[in-house]
């Protein structure tokens, strides 16, 4: 289970004073992490219809590799301003493929 | 220099004391190394669903109001816990819905008391709370027990609310015993002067230190409106660390001479070997709000003191594995405490 294919989908909601911030520092994660071992895909969005409320979309090859992404230091620094930063704590959640 | 070295060694000698008669089942998940990592991601991230509160207000006896949400408030149990949250925080803070919630599956009652102005509305007098208000807790924790006199009260405290729990276990001694059968503090800032003086300076000023203030300036400003307070604003807005907040607002709205003297009769480590109520002291050794060597000795507290400081969970960070984390352990080490207890 371990080496299976592991997805995570992070909702994250900025204050509207920091929405800017917050898009500017989540930005900085993007090119790091997509250079990580066992990153498929790590993808930013952007709600339609609310700017201030972001969706982590991210693939990676197996749990190892994305808690080997967790104690990564740009992740560590980005749950360092989260606390400031953020509306409401961030919602994480694993899923698993199927087809 | 000399008087240095042994204060070193002295140091050194402590923390494996303490790392050896204290120690925990507790170990942070590998991927959250360190206590600002531990405490951040814990307040960061959402760990719990949900708690379904049912609010009701108390007018207190000076004229004001405290609101207190209950959990299951009609469920026909024995078994009730109340919490005393932190600095700034609520019955929606990480630690009060995960600790609601596990009480909730073991079938109890559970409240989590607001202190004035904590609940999302400004209370009616120009005080506040504050962190040595023994007395705000031994009137809610009576009037909890006048209410349900058949029901066994357990009372948690976190952080703020632990040191002024463990100072009203202490200041009450044998009189406690009837009215709480047991008692937990979690990350309880036992000596305020050690808290204080690490949390003001360096990195953790600009971590913690700031993001307390900005709430706690903006509560000042509106107590300086509402209630034509002597304050001058521009010196509310200069308040950058918890002295000067204390020195400006604090202490001489709650009656004390001064932040250093708020400090010293408010810290409940001096009362600690008065506690009579058997009463589980949980502390991380890499609480970022306390240094270690603040923390008791078992030669500190009284015999009904359990005193449990795992190396790791930061400050009320105590976060388990597998990714993304669960906030179950605390919860669960309380309330094994409660139970075993019984026996």
């Amino acid at each position: 289970m371990a080496n299976e294919q592991i997805t995570v989908a992070v909702r994250i909601k900025a204050k509207p004073e920091t929405r800017a911030e917050v898009r500017e520092e989540l930005h900085k994660l993007l090119a790091p992490t997509r250079k990580e071992k066992g990153c498929i895909n790590y993808d930013m969005h952007v709600a339609k219809d609310d700017d201030c409320l972001f969706l982590f979309y991210e693939n990676w090859t197996s749990e190892g590799d994305l808690n080997q992404h967790l104690a990564a230091p740009h992740v560590q620094h980005w749950i360092n301003l989260a606390q400031t930063l953020l509306a409401e704590p961030m919602e994480l959640s694993l899923w698993r493929k199927l087809d | 220099m000399a008087q240095a070295r042994l204060d070193e060694l002295e140091g050194a000698r402590r923390n494996v004391t303490l790392a050896d008669e204290f120690s925990s089942g507790y170990r942070a998940p590998w991927w959250l190394p360190g206590g600002d990592l531990q405490t951040l991601y814990a307040y960061a991230v959402r760990f719990n669903a949900p708690v379904a509160y049912r609010r009701e207000r108390w007018e207190t006896p000076d004229g004001d109001f405290l609101d207190i949400d209950e959990v299951e408030p009609d469920r026909p149990s024995t078994k009730f816990v109340v919490l005393f949250h932190g600095l700034e925080g609520s019955s929606q803070s990480h630690y009060a819905l995960g600790l609601m919630a596990h009480a909730r599956r073991y079938g109890w009652r559970g409240a989590v008391v607001h202190f004035r102005g904590c609940s999302g509305e400004a209370n009616r007098l120009p005080r506040s709370y504050h962190c040595g208000d023994s007395a705000e807790i031994d009137w809610i924790v009576r009037r909890l027990k006048e209410r349900h006199p058949r029901s066994d009260l357990y009372a948690v405290g976190v952080s703020l609310g632990g040191n002024v729990l463990l100072k009203w276990l202490g200041e009450s001694g044998e009189a406690a015993r009837a009215i709480v059968k047991r008692a937990a503090a979690v990350s309880a800032p036992v000596d305020l002067n050690a808290a204080a003086r690490v949390l003001d300076f360096g990195y953790r000023k600009i971590i913690y230190t700031r993001a307390f203030l900005r709430s706690l300036r903006k509560k000042v400003l509106r107590k300086i409106s509402n209630h034509r307070l002597e304050i001058q604003i521009p010196e509310v807005l200069a308040c950058a660390t918890f002295r000067a907040i204390d020195e400006l607002y604090t202490a001489p709205f709650h009656g004390f001479a001064s932040a250093e003297d708020y400090w010293s009769r408010s810290s409940s480590k001096p009362l600690l070997k008065r506690i009579e109520v058997p009463t589980l002291l949980l502390n991380a050794r890499n609480d970022p709000f306390l240094p270690e060597r603040a923390l008791p000795l078992g030669s500190e507290v009284s015999d009904r003191v359990t005193l449990e400081y795992p190396a790791s969970g930061g400050h009320v960070g105590f976060v388990s594995s597998p990714f993304p984390g669960s906030f179950d352990w605390m919860p669960r080490r309380i309330v094994k405490f409660f139970s075993a207890c019984q026996r």
